[in-house]
């Protein structure tokens, strides 16, 4: 009786030091799974105008060409838009918009200003 | 038998039944108990769950860093302790590129603000001196952030391991 007694004992003070480091000094622990991912995502913002004057009373700068490059990074396909305003006698409109992908990577666009 | 006789027998016999009562009192009768009290350590804390899964999904234009954030998630701790500290580790270190932060709000305690965790196998401070009471439903904010230079991450998770300890 004793014996087993003793054993008993000895089985609760297991059981105690196994749980007791829940509230002893190695603290208590939790744990949180945190996903995360990062999707395919290209964007180039531009901001600001170009300018171009063409001031001229010579014949022979009649239809002078003005070339208006953007060198974008070969990886990129991107969208342009275009805001043109010509100046009063101007008779060439802006040029469409390029299509929406696909482009190259290189884009020019040229303005032809007429008298 | 009439109510008067009945009672007759009820008054002789009351003292019969109290001997063996004064008998035992006069002899006495004391009985000692120790009672040992502790109280152990307390530190409890837990949390209510996992944050929502935190995708990049939206450069910004000319920054090089884009951060998502996540408040989905508190916790609550209670400790009889003083000066104990909420320490904050994950399994396996952040992809290059991208960065882990948290911030733990507190009320008992110091926040250390946001923390990168992007390395911390090895676990960091997030909340210091913290008194000993309870503290409930405290904030925590997770930030994901993610450099171009990243690429493109498939979903992936991490196990941010939250110690409240001594």
């Amino acid at each position: 009786m004793i014996e087993r007694l003793s054993i008993a004992v000895c089985a609760l003070g297991l059981l105690i030091t196994a749980v007791q480091p829940l509230n002893g000094q190695t603290g208590a622990r939790t744990s949180q799974i945190v996903t995360f991912s990062v999707l395919s995502a290209q964007r180039v913002d531009l901001a600001g105008t170009v300018q171009l004057g063409i001031s001229s009373q010579r014949t022979s700068d009649i239809n002078p060409k003005v070339t208006v490059g953007l060198l974008l990074p070969d990886s990129l396909q991107t969208r342009i838009r275009h805001q043109t305003i010509l100046p009063a006698g101007s008779t060439t409109p802006p040029p469409p918009e390029p299509p929406a992908s696909g482009q190259p990577s290189r884009k020019s666009t040229v303005y032809t200003i007429t008298e | 038998m009439s109510l008067i006789a009945g009672l007759k027998h009820v008054l002789l016999l009351a003292p019969l039944s109290m001997i063996p009562v004064t008998a035992v009192a006069q002899l006495g009768g004391v009985a000692a108990q120790n009672v040992t009290l502790t109280v152990q350590p307390v530190l409890r804390l837990q949390v209510s769950g996992n944050p929502d899964p935190l995708i990049v999904t939206q450069t910004v234009a000319g920054s090089e860093l884009t951060e998502v954030q996540d408040t989905k998630t508190r916790y609550s701790l209670v400790t009889n302790l003083d000066n104990v500290k909420i320490v904050v580790s994950i399994n396996q270190s952040m992809p290059v590129g991208t960065k882990l932060s948290v911030a733990l709000g507190s009320t008992r305690g110091t926040g250390r603000g946001v923390v990168d965790i992007s390395n911390a196998t090895s676990p960091v401070e997030v909340v210091s001196n913290i008194r000993k009471g309870a503290e409930k439903d405290q904030a925590i904010t997770y930030t994901f952030g993610a450099l171009s230079s990243a690429g493109e991450i498939p979903s992936a998770s991490r196990v941010v391991t939250l110690t409240l300890t001594n």
